[in-house]
């Protein structure tokens, strides 16, 4: 043994400075009271408007296999969620599209993702439906 | 008992205003929009001086704008504000920020609005620049790193995803797009073997999922873009708003 339990202790000390925590130092965070506010707004306003055939597929999805294998997003609302929402406002093609987007780039979008919030002791990512842009 | 009989006669007697207006200023300073109007709102509706229910008034403004309530913050500007400067900051506020057609401003205030509309287009930009005044060149500046920060072209991106993962791997997002390749070679392969041994039906569920995850991954590199755009020139925009309009936003 060329070290000591000490030593490689001090080492990783020593090196954890050049791995930052940078999704959590670099990433603003936004208030989840605000994020709550508007995410019911949108829901709200979308039930309004439409309900429709997303909610039967997302009712369903969610309380079968949803509840099932359990929730792990990350994002905020979840994707099934957002696919409900976005699909009364969108269309149910755009939304299945933006939801399948959002849901395959989940990993490489929370490192970078602009906002962030703290819902339920945990950070999620914020990434309300506002928009029918397809980039948005 | 007692604290709480204190705590109403200091409140009746407009004690606690001035504490009140510190903790509304930092949370608005610290992004809480919801709780920064409900404090404000007390603060206003409460026994405060003219200065102090003026001050969160404004407040109310700020938080209602942040919140996307616009509807709300003109509504607000129209009533009774109880100090007259405070009020045609609130007017210049909802000129600048809240209503879109042409509004009566001065030179100065116009051209501030239309650089902060331009300020991706850096050339359009740096054209309202030239008529207004900047320190140091300090806007120029924050114009420039804003513009630096913002790499990639969501449409460019997209575009090149038309090659599944090409677009995902010029951003360097390796996972995402390993999984657009990975879902795209999989179902287009399925599509192909399906109709080639004359299933037809497997052919058209495969292709149907095959299309979703084709447009899927295009959409997907171009919202990477943006969110990438967004998340890098987050702090050069918000130094830059603060610094052409600070005046109003403080």
């Amino acid at each position: 043994m060329f070290f000591g339990k000490g030593q490689v202790y001090f080492a990783l000390i020593l090196t954890s400075f050049l791995f930052p925590f940078e999704s959590l130092q670099s990433q603003s965070l936004v208030s989840s009271i605000d994020a709550e506010f508007l995410w019911s707004k949108l829901r709200g306003e979308s039930q309004v408007s439409k309900p429709q055939a997303q909610s039967v597929v997302v009712g369903t999805y969610r309380l079968g296999l949803g509840s099932l294998i359990g929730s792990e997003c990350k994002m905020y609302p979840s994707d099934s969620l957002y696919f409900g929402v976005s699909g009364r406002r969108c269309g149910s093609l755009k939304a299945a599209l933006k939801s399948f987007a959002r849901f395959t780039a989940e990993r490489d979008l929370l490192t970078r993702w602009p906002s962030q919030i703290i819902n339920d002791r945990h950070i999620h990512f914020l990434d309300l439906p506002k928009s029918c842009k397809w980039f948005e | 008992m007692m604290a709480i009989s204190l705590i109403f006669v200091f409140q009746s007697l407009g004690f606690l205003c001035e504490p009140a207006m510190l903790e509304a200023e930092a949370l608005l300073k610290s992004n809480q929009s919801l709780l920064t109007y409900n404090l404000s709102t007390d603060i206003e509706f409460n026994r405060c001086s003219a200065r102090q229910r003026s001050r969160a008034r404004y407040f109310r403004l700020l938080s209602l704008h942040e919140l996307g309530e616009n509807r709300d913050a003109l509504r607000l500007v129209e009533g009774v504000w109880p100090s007259e400067s405070d009020h045609k900051k609130a007017l210049l506020f909802a000129r600048v920020f809240l209503l879109d057609e042409p509004t009566p401003l001065s030179q100065v205030w116009k051209l501030r609005k239309n650089l902060w509309s331009n300020r991706y287009e850096f050339l359009t930009a740096e054209s309202h620049l030239l008529n207004l005044p900047d320190k140091d060149g300090e806007i120029r500046n924050l114009l420039r790193d804003l513009n630096h920060a913002r790499r990639y072209s969501p449409s460019l991106v997209a575009g090149l995803s038309l090659i599944p993962g090409l677009g995902q791997s010029v951003m360097g997002d390796w996972s995402s797009a390993g999984l657009s390749l990975l879902l795209n070679g999989l179902f287009g392969y399925a599509t192909y073997e399906f109709y080639r041994k004359d299933l037809y039906a497997p052919s058209v569920i495969s292709g149907t999922i095959f299309s979703i995850t084709y447009v899927g991954g295009i959409v997907q590199a171009g919202r990477l873009a943006v969110a990438k755009n967004k998340f890098d020139s987050q702090a050069e925009e918000k130094a830059l708003r603060q610094s052409l309009f600070r005046e109003i936003l403080d």
